[in-house]
This record gives structure tokens, sequence and C-alpha cells, in this order.
């Protein structure tokens, strides 16, 4: 067993512990509350703005934003969780993603880095340029893995860092054709994507999708294939029509962290743990609320760290910040 | 149905489900019995629906980030149907400039949109746009004037009288007889300033 995991290149990674998702509002909340968060995790394109060059307006990093990041990044290990490079987008991922990665890995170093499982636009045949607005889900179909794989291959290869990516919420009937279903969609995908190539299993989009589909959670992540998750993440929603939504506006719900209790005791390679909150929501859910959620995610954290025996790594923040 | 024109198709239902029936004749021919059902049953989908509300909440999000005065004037005039036509349009962005540029566009061409908002809106996408560019400049913006950089905007109504009537709750400004300019660069520490 040792051996195997010695191999296995998401064993290897630092183990960061609980982090938030970082969001530009929250420094108070962050210098007031430092005990609670081990790292955080950024999207870069919340950093960035549309701004001109030579008369033509381009997503580039926005000198403000990415300073006052910097500054706080002085203090915490970070990691990358993108947004917009639209993976899954049949016609071509978004090209502006990748450089603004390539200059922040420059500045910022990330033990991983991850995206969404989805797409947000297409281009027709014909040159319509088509924008979701919003985080679409892919298929489990054939075609969408053969489509995802090699660019999972092209992102590891280029940054030479495990690549994870995240399931994401759909309330689209019909996506689990050809017999193939959301569990046996990423395993596949992880396989044939090769060993750097894991997954940021969001359990609040997990329970929606059972919720909302009316499957058994835990019988279906039986099948998932554990030693691929690396990070994941909780949050909480609102529901509509008879859905759960994936909006990051409320307090963990019961039913997840019962999950994520189930889900601790059996992935071995899970180096962190981000509750996820939309930054509008801070003042719905308060501090005291985020507080909460981070308390008993890390309580979670670390009685399942005792109860399977995994060695507490978690690096000093200030070390690690400074090593990596 | 390859997947790229799966995509293409739900894009364009997911806005304005009544586009079905175009697109499902548009790939007349292409489609499978089979591909043909499941498009008309995601159009007639409570989770087609959902998505679409998700879709206008960060739409609407988007404007109320980057035009907020022109948001809340639209709730004051009523003209929240205004918005609901515009959403009814592809998407075209995740950023919130983009989004208030498209419905600037929109805008302007509504003949039901009352030209006090046609003003404001303008007014706040050129604004949110000198913002950013003085964002790129760097956090130390020259307080010089540069000519070149500088953008006109004949206006009918005086924003400024506008936004402060929306702030105090006040009546809304009348029309100014002979018309309003504002200048905007994004060198000055305010941005804008009106001229006439």
């Amino acid at each position: 067993m040792n051996h195997v995991n010695h191999l296995n290149p998401l064993a290897q990674l630092p183990v960061l512990g609980v982090g938030i998702n970082y969001q530009k509002s929250y420094a108070g909340f962050l210098s007031r509350h430092s005990h609670l968060v081990d790292f955080l995790e950024f999207n870069p394109d919340a950093l960035c703005s549309w701004q001109e060059q030579a008369g033509h307006w381009q997503l580039r990093r926005n000198p403000v934003l990415f300073g006052n990041f910097l500054h706080i990044r002085q203090k915490l290990p970070v990691t990358v969780h993108g947004l917009s490079l639209s993976i899954g987008s049949a016609s071509g991922w978004n090209d502006s993603y990748l450089p603004l990665l390539d200059e922040m890995q420059m500045e910022v170093k990330f033990p991983w880095h991850s995206e969404h499982l989805g797409f947000l636009d297409v281009r027709t045949p014909e040159g319509e340029y088509l924008h979701a607005g919003t985080q679409l889900p892919m298929p489990f179909t054939t075609e969408a893995l053969e489509l995802l794989v090699p660019r999972v291959r092209q992102i590891i290869a280029r940054y030479q860092l495990p690549f994870l990516l995240e399931n994401t919420t759909y309330y689209l009937p019909g996506m689990a054709a050809e017999g193939m279903d959301e569990v046996d969609f990423l395993n596949a995908l992880c396989e044939q994507s090769g060993p750097k190539c894991g997954l940021l299993l969001d359990l609040y989009n997990f329970y929606c999708n059972a919720v909302n589909f009316g499957f058994d959670p835990y019988q279906a992540l039986e099948k998932l294939d554990m030693a691929r998750v690396v990070e994941i993440h909780i949050a909480g929603g609102s529901q509509h029509k008879g859905f759960h939504l994936d909006v990051h506006s409320n307090h963990t719900p019961e039913p997840v962290w019962e999950l994520l209790q189930w889900v601790l005791a059996r992935a071995p390679n899970v180096k962190a743990l981000v509750y996820e909150l939309l930054e509008q929501a801070l003042d719905a859910v308060t501090e005291k609320g985020v507080c909460q959620n981070l308390e008993r995610a890390r309580a979670c954290w670390q009685e399942s760290r005792e109860k399977t025996h995994l060695p507490d790594t978690r690096i000093h923040r200030k070390k690690m910040a400074e090593s990596i | 149905m390859s997947l790229r024109d799966w995509q293409a198709a739900l894009l364009k239902i997911l806005p304005n489900p009544e586009q079905t029936s175009h697109v499902l004749e548009q790939q007349t021919g292409q489609l499978t019995r089979r591909e043909r059902d499941h498009l008309t049953g995601l159009s007639l989908s409570t989770g087609l629906d959902v998505t679409r509300d998700v879709q206008i909440w960060w739409r609407q999000a988007r404007l109320q980030i980057a035009i907020p005065f022109s948001m809340r004037l639209i709730q004051r005039l009523e003209l929240q149907k205004i918005v609901a036509q515009y959403q009814k349009r592809p998407c075209t962005t995740l950023f919130f400039l983009r989004e208030a540029q498209a419905f600037s566009e929109f805008i302007q061409e509504n003949p039901e949109a009352p030209t006090l908002l046609r003003d404001m809106v303008q007014f706040e996408c050129a604004l949110h746009m000198a913002r950013l560019r003085q964002a790129g400049a760097g956090s130390h913006p020259t307080q010089e004037f540069s000519p070149s950089d500088t953008l006109e905007l004949p206006l009918t109504y005086c924003p400024e009288d506008c936004m402060t009537a929306l702030l105090q709750n006040t009546p809304l400004p009348g029309s100014s007889p002979d018309g309003v300019t504002i200048q905007m660069n994004s060198h000055w520490p305010r941005l804008w300033r009106r001229v006439r």
C-alpha cells in the first residue's frame, strides 16, 4: 500500500487542511479569524477585469485586486479554482484563461489547481457565439470523454501539476446517457487522463444532484475511485421550483456533513476541505455562521485524520506559504 | 447530433424556450427521432426552467453590479419587463461590463425605453469602463488631462440629478432643454465631469 502511494502523485501532495474560497471582501474576516483558515482557494478570474490595451479589451489582472490578494497570500498557502476555462466547450476552451494562469503561476505557487467540469459557451459551426452565463454540465457520454481527456492531459503537461476537476450541479434531465452515470463518468475521466488527474469532490453539488434526481448518494459514491479525491467542497444553497440549487448562500446542510464524514473516512488522498461562500451571502450567513461552518469542518477533518490514523501533516501555515 | 450541436441547441433554447421549434427546424434532417424527442423534452422540463432562472439571476446580478443606478431607475419606473425582454436574448458573457454593454445596446434600440433610462445606462457603462481603464493603469493614475482619452457623451438628462433623485427618493429630473454633455477620462480622479 505504501509502495503504491509512493508512486501516486496525488498521495504526495501537501496536506493543506481547512480553507475558504477567497473573495476580495474577506480581508477583515480573515484577519479576525485567521485561526480558522489554513489556506485560501482563489479564482484567477475574480482578480481580473476587462481592460484596454492598444484599443483592444481583454481580460487582464487587476493590479489593485491582485495586490490585495498577494498581501493576504503572504500569510496563507493557496490553491487555484478556475471558473472560466470552459474545458467542456465543444468548439474550444477559453484561450484567454491559460495565459492568466501562466502569469499567476510565476508569482504565486500552488500545489495543484482545479476547474469546473462543465462548459460555459460554444461557437456554432456558422460562427454564432453563445454563452450560458453560468456553468452547464457535460452529458455523461463517450464523446464528452473524448473531448475532455486530451484537454486534461494538455493542462497537466503545461503546468506539471495535478489538475482536479469538480463535479457540478445539474438540473437538466437526460445527462446520464449511454448507460453511464455521473460517477462512471468521473472514474473514466480520471483513469483515462492519467495519475495526475484528481477530483475536487463537491459534496454539496453531489447531494443536490442526488436529491434532485432521486438517487442514493452513498450508493453512488461507493463506486467512486476515492483515491482520486484530493479536495472536498462543502456549501449550502436554496431550493427553487422543487430543485436544490448550488448557490453557496447558506450553512452546510446536515446531510452534507454526514456525507463529508463518510467520504473522509474512505478517501485516502484528501488534502484540503473548503467551505464555499458566495461573497454576496456573507451578510445573510453572518460572520458567526461562517465561523461555525469552518469550526465544524475542522472538527470533521481532525476526527477523520485521527480515526484513519493518518498523520496530521499540516505544515505550519507561514512555513508552508514560504515553501510553495 | 454531435456534442457541439447539442451545446449550441441548448444555449439557443435556454434563454427562450419558444425558440425550440426554430432550433429543431434548423437541424431538420440531421436529428434522429430520439434526439428530436430529447431536445423537445429538455425544452419542456422543469430542469431547463430552473437552469434558465439561474442564468437570469446571474445576468441580473451582473447588471446590478455594473449599472446599479440604472437598475434602480428601472425599478422606480416599473420597467422590469424591459430587463425580462433583454434576458430572452442569448447571453454572451460572464463579465459585468460586457453584460452591461449588451444591455445598453438593447436599450438604445428599444422604443419602450425612456430617454432618461437610455442616458443613465449609457452613462454608467461609460463610467464602469473608465473605472476599469483606471485600474488597468495602476493604482496611481495621473491627474494630467489627456485629450485623446476623453470620451464625450451627449445626453438629454443630467445623470447626477437622476442619481440624486434615486438616492433621496425625490422626483426624477426633467430633460435639459439644451442637452447635457458629459466628458469621461480615466486619468481624472473623479473620472467624469459635466461640461454643458
